[in-house]
């Protein structure tokens, strides 16, 4: 992760839940959450609404066909993540 | 869809076996993905013939417009791979995109924002929201770059073509111009969000030209 502090940006309870989501689910992708809690109001909450309702709430593809879409994007942008 | 038929359309979206709505679909994305500018009419058209309505391709860009910029934040900010990708898929599965937004957003299940978006008519009020709103982040950009350097312009560049080209120099960089770790990050979302915006607004001047030069002949009739 190359902003390195995000994490220590974060409120008390945003790192206390980041903790036990260490502890319940290991391999979670840290980091988008990390990014989303950092910039809520900006980035977090808004894009996360607008991602939900696009990939969950429209509907002519099924969950499954837009997941796939939006993984053929990522794959083209070279993103592993 | 199984694990392995996913990773053969990502090797080749355009296999005999493949839906042909989705190989369609694919084909606009990978050109609003890699070549924007060149999204047409034309690619319009071709999307028809295959049976897609409007609002069909309207989800297609609103999709390839939400990668956009993920995939920029999370590659210039060299997120982590994940050591198992099943525990995202279940995180995403169990909570949604909505629960991920904050730590609060893990304990409700649908709130009324998100709601309120779902509601919406797909190729009207959701993609001209989303627009305004990338274009709100992206606006950020700019000033930035104005107030800034070459560094800025550099990282802003980086994060839209390359963002896996992004490293610790150029934020080292910047912040020998005083910027802090909240400045980069929000540049780099600018830029992303920029890099979003571009490909939605390419593909909806591809998709609502028609729908314009009918308007103004409507007008010119009256």
């Amino acid at each position: 992760m190359l902003l390195l502090n995000l994490e220590a940006g974060l409120g008390k309870f945003s790192r206390a839940v980041l903790h036990g989501f260490r502890f319940l689910s290991p391999g979670a992708p840290f980091d988008i959450l990390k990014a989303f809690w950092y910039r809520r109001t900006t980035f977090g909450e808004p894009f996360c609404a607008f991602a939900e309702a696009i990939m969950r709430g429209t509907p002519n593809w099924s969950r499954g066909e837009k997941e796939l879409l939006g993984a053929y994007v990522s794959s083209l942008n070279q993103c592993l993540f | 869809m199984g694990n392995g038929f996913v990773s053969n359309v990502l090797r080749d979206n355009r296999r005999s076996d493949l839906d042909s709505r989705l190989a369609a679909i694919l084909s606009f994305a990978e050109k609003l993905t890699l070549f924007p500018e060149a999204a047409k009419a034309e690619d319009i058209t071709i999307l028809k013939s295959e049976g897609l309505s409007e609002s069909a391709i309207s989800e297609g860009i609103m999709v390839v417009a939400v990668f956009s910029l993920i995939t920029r934040v999370a590659d210039a900010l060299h997120f982590d791979t994940p050591s198992d990708p099943s525990t995202g898929a279940d995180l995403l599965r169990r909570f949604g995109y909505w629960g991920m937004a904050s730590p609060w957003s893990l304990f409700t299940s649908d709130p009324a924002i998100s709601r309120a978006l779902k509601s919406r008519d797909t190729t009207g009020d959701l993609s001209d929201s989303m627009m305004r709103w990338l274009e709100s982040v992206a606006s950020r950009g700019p000033v930035a770059r104005a107030s800034a350097s070459v560094a800025a312009r550099s990282l802003v560049d980086k994060v839209m073509c390359n963002p896996n080209n992004v490293s610790e120099r150029d934020v080292a960089e910047l912040k020998s111009h005083s910027f802090t770790e909240r400045m980069v990050f929000d540049l780099i979302l600018s830029a992303a969000a920029g890099a979003s915006f571009m490909r939605m607004r390419s593909g909806y001047d591809a998709l609502r030209p028609p729908i314009r030069e009918s308007v103004m002949v409507a007008s010119a009739a009256n």
